[in-house]
């Protein structure tokens, strides 16, 4: 038996006390998971003031177009893609309707942590939910709308077909009320593809992010603007925690066109302790005024640390109890009691910056 | 003191000091983001633009050496973002971040106006400038292979 210690768990993906809604918004509909306290809600009520859990959703408009949120950081895996793949291959989708869109970091679309290979396979049955009661309620509305039995219908490219007579999606969402809420068990239930019946997911496709990244309008973080921003170059302490400033001295700086002030950081949480910021009305002004700026630090405890010390530490780490067991197995202990011969190696790795 | 250069086409005055590098003028005076900041000395390609036809590194330019150029970025490179190059990098599926890719096309397209059909040693010296975090090089090469054979077989169409 193994057990693993995994050194950062990614947040529980668990379904419980969820509950998915189906209303019409300004967009046409609107299909989200929803804390299940909201299930009693009006969907259409709900959806359109945004109550809801807004972790994943994606829209249908009236003219069949299909978008899929992304509340995630698109950092090259196109994961984007992604989740547009997942929630197409369940809501039968034509791929040629479906577009992403990489929402704000507004804190209500959550926390956006993307990391750790996490995102693809965190929501994968959720995604597949999502488009499978998508799915399921197209059918039924489409079934509605044909004036047809639900259980004679299936949904293709888009489309409910039924015994010989279709609906687009685009058209249910026009004149059909596709108004409906899922419990958790309800969801649960959704018949969900078998791997070998997918025709989206495990097929060669395009990227959806890689037009913008060859023409200059994918936006990222450094190309953000904002009224009245202010742009500012970090002065970094001499020593990583422990750093407090000890004076600034700017009057050279005061000099350079377009510089505002340095301001010494008061970092209650410690994540940058001792940094100054220099201000400017531009980022090249910033950077002119940090190379004439002097600052003084206490560099605190840490300051003659050597690398060598903190092998040792390392080392004395390793010789007592206070170390971390990342992998159980009870058997090593027991092996090396009963081996004939046994070979003992020392390997040590040196610290390395990580910065990114 | 004003500068005055062209950009994309249209003439612009800029009254910013003329030590501004040629990079930020772009960005935060023009507003034109698709030019990326990467290392700040010249060592990485991502703020590559073309000055007079040419790739520069943007971020080692001093406005002082443009005034009176024609600058173009990647915002410029073509009218519908199909330029041979943007193209053959969608067929290649080049970019991953896509961070640096801007000045990977640009530094691309100042090669093939020069030679239009390189070898790979060519396209290999030319593009060595450029770094890409994502490790994109097999993709990049690629695709600037492909943007030659695609404009060799649009040429034979047109000459048929």
């Amino acid at each position: 038996m193994h057990k693993m210690q995994s050194p950062s768990q990614p947040p529980s993906t668990k379904l419980s006390r969820r509950g998915f809604m189906i209303g019409a918004t300004s967009v046409g509909v609107t299909l989200a998971f929803v804390p299940a306290a909201l299930l009693a809600s009006d969907p259409a009520q709900a959806l359109s003031v945004n109550k809801f859990e807004p972790t994943i959703w994606y829209s249908i408009a009236p003219s069949g177009q299909i978008t899929v949120n992304v509340t995630k950081a698109e950092m090259g895996q196109h994961i984007g893609t992604a989740f547009a793949r997942i929630v197409a291959e369940e809501l039968e989708a034509d791929w040629a309707d479906v577009q992403v869109n990489h929402v704000d970091t507004e804190a209500k679309y959550g926390a956006f942590v993307t990391g750790g290979s996490w995102s693809v396979w965190q929501n994968f049955d959720l995604m597949s939910r999502a488009g499978a009661a998508g799915r399921s309620a197209l059918i039924e509305e489409g079934a509605r709308l044909l004036g047809v039995a639900a259980t004679d219908c299936r949904a293709a490219n888009s489309q409910v077909i039924c015994r010989g007579k279709s609906i687009s999606y685009g058209d249910i969402v026009s004149k059909g009320n596709l108004s409906r809420t899922y419990t958790d068990a309800q969801l649960a239930n959704l018949s969900i593809k078998a791997a070998k019946d997918r025709k989206l997911i495990g097929s060669e496709t395009q990227a959806l992010d890689i037009p913008n990244k060859t023409n200059g309008v994918a936006i990222y973080g450094i190309d953000a603007t904002y009224e009245g921003m202010v742009y500012a170059k970090p002065i970094v302490p001499p020593t990583r925690y422990g750093a407090s400033v000890k004076s600034v001295d700017d009057s050279q700086a005061k000099n350079v066109k377009g510089y505002q002030q340095t301001l010494v950081l008061d970092d209650p949480s410690d994540t940058v302790p001792g940094w100054a910021l220099v201000i400017a009305d531009s980022f090249h002004a910033a950077q002119r005024a940090e190379r004439l700026i002097k600052v003084e630090w206490n560099a605190g405890p840490t300051a003659n640390v050597s690398e060598q010390d903190i092998l040792n530490r390392g080392a004395e780490l390793i010789e007592g109890s206070s170390g971390s067991l990342v992998v159980e197995d009870g058997e090593v202990d027991a092996t090396f009691a009963s081996a004939n011969s046994v070979f003992t190696q020392s390997y040590t790795t040196s610290t390395v910056l990580h910065f990114q | 003191m004003s500068i005055k250069f062209e950009i994309n086409g249209t003439s612009v005055e800029l009254d910013v000091p003329d030590d501004t590098p040629l990079l930020w003028a772009v960005r935060d005076e023009l507003n034109l983001k698709g030019t990326k900041f990467g290392c700040g000395i010249g060592l990485c390609g991502a703020c590559t633009v073309h000055v007079d036809g040419v790739a520069q590194r943007s971020c080692i330019t001093p406005l002082a050496n443009v005034a009176g150029s024609n600058i173009t970025t990647i915002e410029g490179l073509s009218e519908n973002g199909d330029h041979p190059l943007q193209q053959a990098w969608v067929e290649a599926q080049t970019p991953q971040c896509g961070y640096c890719q801007s000045g990977q096309i640009m530094q691309a397209a100042s090669l093939l106006a020069y030679n239009a059909d390189p070898s790979d040693a060519e396209i290999e010296t030319a593009m060595n400038g450029n770094l890409c975090r994502c490790m994109a090089y097999v993709r990049i090469k690629k695709a600037v292979k492909l943007a030659v054979t695609n404009a060799a077989a649009k040429q034979e169409a047109q000459n048929a």
